[in-house]
């Protein structure tokens, strides 16, 4: 049965022990990008202020395997005040583009259904990184591979959860079998939605053919940076190679028109 | 569509130009098998002429997409599976698929050149001898359908590949990338022959003639596709129309690589002028919008 | 504390004014632990004839807070420093006040992690890259000594609860850092041989502390570090034994007044009942009181004054929740042996706070010492009449009952109460600390200081991490949009923040979080700060502190540092966008 994790975004504090935890676990570095060489410092410092509310992250990375976005939702009289927090990551895609895209099978599914990258193997030609529809897996210049969260594959398969949902301290992320996790997750939407949240969504039921990390979201998936009706690219293979060989054919009879003998005789008439 | 997709920064040095030489090759060879199929003499010229064009253009590729690779000596993994020492493709990845048929194309284009080669008389070494003796063991009607078929996979492969993601600009343009690069392959290819005749100071002056024709015919196609991937882009083609993909699109494919050519073209084969000088340059701007078209489409998706 | 500014001239005056003559409640044993603590410190040299070495004790001579103690610094008055696990440079109010005042030490021991902003101030503070301030004008000198981390420690923490727990040590620290034990353990060594041979009165007490803490080879079997004091003989100390025979003291109610025994604070006795037993080490919880989780003080009870949890027949206020209660049939033995019934009992193992087997309907004796003047029903056992109180009527220099006072600057006149601020907030008006007056029109902001969950105080256990620095990694402040469209702010670039102490700059964070004030008809606005960082480590911003003003609390000269008035402009401290 496939493990996954159910994030409800309704508990969540956006206090980034996920974040850091994950760091933690994987042995993962600061995310290279924020931090720069200053003169008088014998240490890189970090400069990735991006006054996007509490997120300075921005977003996954080779070395951020998790992201908590921050949105503010306040009006001009402070009437409406909403602070909204989501923890990111990989979503484990039931069906997965980036597994589907992979040319040398580096990245695979295990067992408990949770999707990796075997860093032995990936080359590093980066299809998988635009085939991701969530902009989750990402490369590294240090290690010439792409990076993932691995939903802690080493932990799970040794009788333990994933860091982020043991470092949660309000049980916001929940670590599990994903068919539990989806009745946990359809009790607290139901308890939401009959306390007059009635733009609660659970987001990963069908996305992608299914997310094995899904999410209870407090409104529309667009205000928290995800698809709406995401297409897993590899859906729309057939029809890319069907019109590419029509076109082939055709160039292929406009071939046969320009060399037919007809064309020459035409040539040999009109010089002078 | 999907905002937060990453871009693969592939460099265009790197990608987009073996997108182009590959391009420019596989559908000269296309052009060389159809030719071939044909079976006139007197296209057995352009025929040639192609072959030898697609063969060294080929030889470049994989230098260009192993340098972009973040582990290049790891590159045999794209035929090899690691873990099990056996050999690996995945039907749902065009890279994939793809490199098999850029493994094979190569292959049969360089059995291909070794042949045209032979037929001018120029195939001196033995152990090359040995190989083109490979070639004469299949008959060529079959090499050359085989021939057309790999080549316009090579041509298509890469506009597929680009399409099956979802980046905004490359979800949005879905299914159309594939068919354009095959148009452009097929011009492009036609366009690097006819130089090439020229260069070999060719008297075909008929088959000449034909090449502009079907390249007339391949850029009215190849137009019509441009526009109707725009059409189906909307909003999502705003970074290929404005800025310096803008410019390298609109000004350097649309109008240099395509509408100038074509109307130098129709000019031409209209007034019956022998003006050599205006076929080359037709050529040129063919070629070098087959360059910025690469460029454009590959670039700006990845802003 | 024997404290100079009390009556505390001779050991006598010292039991007198702290206990009384007729103490009662429980300071009645006042005299047992003042003297075994006095015996802790000075062990055979502390004897009847000297008082146990009373004279020779320190005396606190005044406020020795934070604030009070920098000033004397600036003032010249403080030659040395031990600066362990402080940031005074970036935590300390009006921080440049706090870094010039550290300017005018002699010597400073810093003991910390990373090179703090206190342990640099000296070559790379904002006042020496400035120019104001050159490193060759400061004459203090640094000793920088790299300090173990909490997981490299082995002893026990007590926390808020009153609860002791054992910490394990998980790992060495490396190379030469060193744990506050160890470090203050090889200080007291040191200076008992410097003055070991000093016939001076003032070094008697350093000639003669009792210092022996040497681990036994068993306690460092496993420590990198083989001369680490040992924490168990220190907890020992604290719990108290018998001089003689060094035996563990299981209750305080074992501690004399003869210099048998010692005890470092008789509210630690019974954390080591017996030899070899640590009760902070214990790890049985239950659902409910878990009186075999660590250790409360005082004698393990967990919830204080729980006499009170029963009714005035000794009856649980509520049976769902009942802690101890009276049982008429209960038997226990009297110190002769005699049984006697009745006794509190609680079902959960907590301790009884209260005299075992005084009964409810007990009567206090009108000349009773101690314990005898408290009835059966004056549970709160630590005060004078047992009772409790809801608000203090001696011992707190403003109250009894609250009332609204605006903070020491603000913009506003308070509209609650005549009385604008805390009449008897301590202040100082010496140079460099320049106050706000009240509604000044220069400083006209309110600006609001907090926290963040990514940093800790001030960041030295954060801002040098990359996990952490990349989370928050400068200066911000949050801005509404009202008040950044009016003075020109905008979103994630440079604004300034000004006060009479200093100026500040921090990237906008604009926010409809924040929101402007309309009060008494007139529009205040707010900002926020979060405080947490100094011009060291990977993430690196101004120091907040540097904007606010030397004000502390009356009663225990807390700072006031959460709000105070300011101005902003858009724009870098130094004028370049």
């Amino acid at each position: 049965m496939a493990k996954g994790m159910f994030v409800d975004t309704s508990i969540c504090t956006g206090c980034k022990a996920c974040q850091v935890a994950c760091k933690e676990w994987n042995e993962l570095p600061g995310e290279p990008s924020h931090f720069h060489n200053v003169p008088d410092r014998p240490y890189p410092v970090a400069f990735n202020f991006t006054g996007n509310s509490y997120d300075n992250t921005g977003q996954l990375s080779a070395t951020d395997w998790r992201h908590v976005r921050f949105i503010e939702q306040f009006n001009e009289s402070r009437t409406e005040a909403r602070w909204f927090f989501s923890s990111d990551s990989c979503k484990h895609c039931k069906d997965a583009g980036c597994l589907n895209a992979c040319p040398v099978k580096a990245i695979v599914r295990t067992d408990m259904g949770n999707v990796n990258v075997q860093q032995d193997v990936c080359i590093g030609c980066k299809y998988c990184i635009p085939s991701c529809p969530y902009g989750v897996i990402s490369f590294s210049e240090q290690t010439g591979t792409v990076h993932k969260c691995t939903l802690c594959n080493d932990r799970i398969h040794n009788g333990l959860g994933t860091a982020c949902a043991k470092a949660c301290p309000t049980g916001s992320i929940s670590f599990g079998e994903v068919e539990e996790l989806k009745k946990n997750a359809d009790k607290r939407l139901a308890q939401l939605k009959g306390l007059g949240f009635l733009k609660a969504n659970i987001y990963g039921y069908s996305e992608a053919g299914g997310l094995n990390v899904f999410y209870l979201f407090m409104d529309d998936p667009a205000v928290y940076g995800q698809p709406i009706n995401p297409v897993v690219p590899q859906r729309r293979l057939f029809r890319s190679a069907a019109i590419t060989v029509v076109t082939a054919i055709a160039i292929a009879a406009a071939a046969i028109m320009s060399f037919r003998e007809r064309g020459m005789q035409k040539n040999k008439e009109v010089k002078p | 569509m999907s905002p937060e997709s990453q871009a693969p920064q592939w460099e265009w040095y790197y990608i987009a130009m073996y997108f182009y030489i590959g391009g420019i090759s596989a559908g000269a060879y296309f052009i060389g098998s159809l030719l071939e199929l044909l079976k006139k003499e007197k296209l057995r010229e352009i025929s040639r002429t192609a072959y030898l064009t697609a063969f060294p253009l080929i030889c470049i590729t994989p230098v260009l997409l192993i340098a972009d690779l973040g582990q290049p000596m790891r590159f045999w993994h794209l035929f090899f599976y690691t873990k099990d020492g056996m050999p690996y493709m995945n039907l749902t990845s065009p890279l994939s698929v793809g490199t098999w048929a850029l493994l094979i194309y190569s292959g049969m284009s360089f059995l291909s050149f070794l042949n045209a080669l032979s037929e001018e008389g120029r195939l001196t070494s033995g152990a090359l001898k040995k190989f083109h003796a490979l070639f004469n063991r299949v008959p060529h009607k079959v090499y050359a359908a085989a021939g057309s078929f790999f080549g316009f996979f090579v041509a298509g492969y890469t506009g597929v590949l680009v399409n099956t993601t979802a980046r905004p600009l490359w979800e949005a343009t879905d299914p159309l990338f594939g068919p354009i690069f095959v148009a452009s392959a097929a011009s492009t290819g036609a366009a690097a022959t006819a130089l090439t005749m020229a260069w070999r100071k060719s008297v075909a002056q008929d088959a000449f003639a034909q090449l502009e024709r079907f390249d007339r015919m391949v850029m009215v196609i190849e137009l019509a596709l441009i526009v109707a991937m725009i059409v189906v882009a909307g909003r999502y083609a705003v970074p290929l129309l404005t800025g310096m993909f803008g410019v390298m699109f609109l000004g350097g494919t649309v109008l240099l690589g395509v509408l100038v050519p074509l109307w130098l073209n129709w000019r031409r084969a209209a007034s019956g002028s022998a003006n050599d000088g205006m076929a080359m340059l037709a050529a040129v701007l063919v070629l070098f919008g087959g360059l910025l078209l690469r460029i454009s489409l590959v670039q700006a998706g990845q802003l | 504390m024997p404290d100079a500014r009390k009556n505390h001239d001779t050991f006598k005056d010292f039991i007198l004014t702290e206990a009384g003559p007729l103490a009662t409640s429980y300071w009645g044993n006042y005299p047992k632990f003042a003297v075994s603590y006095f015996k802790a410190q000075f062990g055979d040299a502390g004897t009847k004839e000297n008082n146990y070495g009373y004279d020779y004790h320190p005396k606190i001579t005044g406020d020795h807070s934070h604030l009070p103690m920098f000033v004397d610094m600036m003032n010249g008055k403080i030659k040395g420093f031990f600066v362990m696990g402080q940031n005074p440079a970036v935590g300390g109010q009006n921080a440049r006040f706090q870094r010039k005042a550290l300017a005018k030490l002699d010597w400073m021991v810093v003991r910390d992690y990373f090179e703090t902003e206190t342990s640099a101030f000296w070559r790379n503070s904002p006042e020496v890259t400035e120019g104001e301030v050159k490193p060759s004008d400061i004459k203090t000198e640094v000793f920088f000594l790299p300090a173990a981390m909490v997981s490299e420690m082995e002893g026990s923490f007590t926390n808020t609860q009153r609860l002791l727990q054992q910490h394990e040590k998980a790992t060495d620290p490396p190379d030469d850092a060193r744990s506050d034990s160890w470090f203050t353990y090889q200080l007291g060594k040191q200076l008992k041989q410097m003055y070991a041979d000093s016939p001076k009165d003032h070094d008697w007490a350093i000639r003669n502390l009792f210092w022996s803490y040497d681990p036994e080879p068993a306690e460092v079997a496993n420590f990198r570090i083989k001369d680490e004091p040992s924490a168990y003989k220190v907890l020992k100390e604290i719990n108290g034994y018998t001089w003689a025979d060094k035996k563990p003291l299981p209750s305080f109610a074992n501690l004399k007044e003869d210099g048998t025994t010692v005890c470092g604070a008789w509210i630690y006795t019974g954390v080591i009942p017996e030899e070899g037993v640590n009760k902070a080490n214990n790890r049985q919880g239950d659902n409910w009181i878990s009186p075999n989780w660590g250790f409360a003080w005082p004698a393990n009870r967990h919830i204080m004054y729980n006499r009170a949890s029963a009714d005035l027949q000794g009856k649980p206020w509520s049976e769902k929740k009942k802690l101890i209660y009276w049982d008429p049939n209960a038997e226990s033995k009297d110190p002769s042996g005699k049984t006697i019934r009745g006794k509190w009992v609680s079902p959960a193992g907590e301790g009884i706070d209260f005299q075992p087997t005084k009964a409810p309907n007990f009567r206090g004796k009108d000349n009773g010492i101690g314990f005898d003047w408290l009835s059966g029903n004056d549970a709160f056992i630590m005060r004078a009449d047992g009772k409790a109180w809801l608000f203090a009527p001696a011992g707190l220099v403003d109250g009894p009952l609250p009332t609204h006072y605006e903070p020491y600057e603000s913009p506003v006149a308070n509209l609650m109460y005549k009385q604008q601020s805390n009449p008897v907030a301590k202040t100082w008006k010496i140079p460099g600390n320049p106050y706000h007056e009240v509604a000044d029109p220069k400083y006209p902001i309110v600006v609001s200081t907090y926290r963040l969950t990514e940093h800790h105080l001030t960041g030295v256990m954060t801002r040098w991490l990359p996990w952490l620095a990349e989370l928050m990694p400068e200066l911000f402040c949050e801005i509404s949009p009202e008040l950044a469209a009016e003075k020109g702010i905008t979103n994630a670039e440079y604004m300034t923040i000004e006060t009479a102490r200093g100026k500040v700059q921090a990237k906008a964070l604009v926010t409809r979080r924040m929101r402007p004030f309309l009060i008494n008809g007139k529009t205040v606005h707010e900002i926020g700060l979060p405080w947490h960082w100094g011009w060291q480590a990977r993430a690196k911003g101004d120091v907040v502190n540097n904007l606010s003003a030397l004000v502390a609390d009356p009663n225990v000269s807390i700072h006031e540092g959460k709000v105070f008035t300011c101005n902003v402009r858009a724009g870098k401290r130094g004028g370049v966008a």
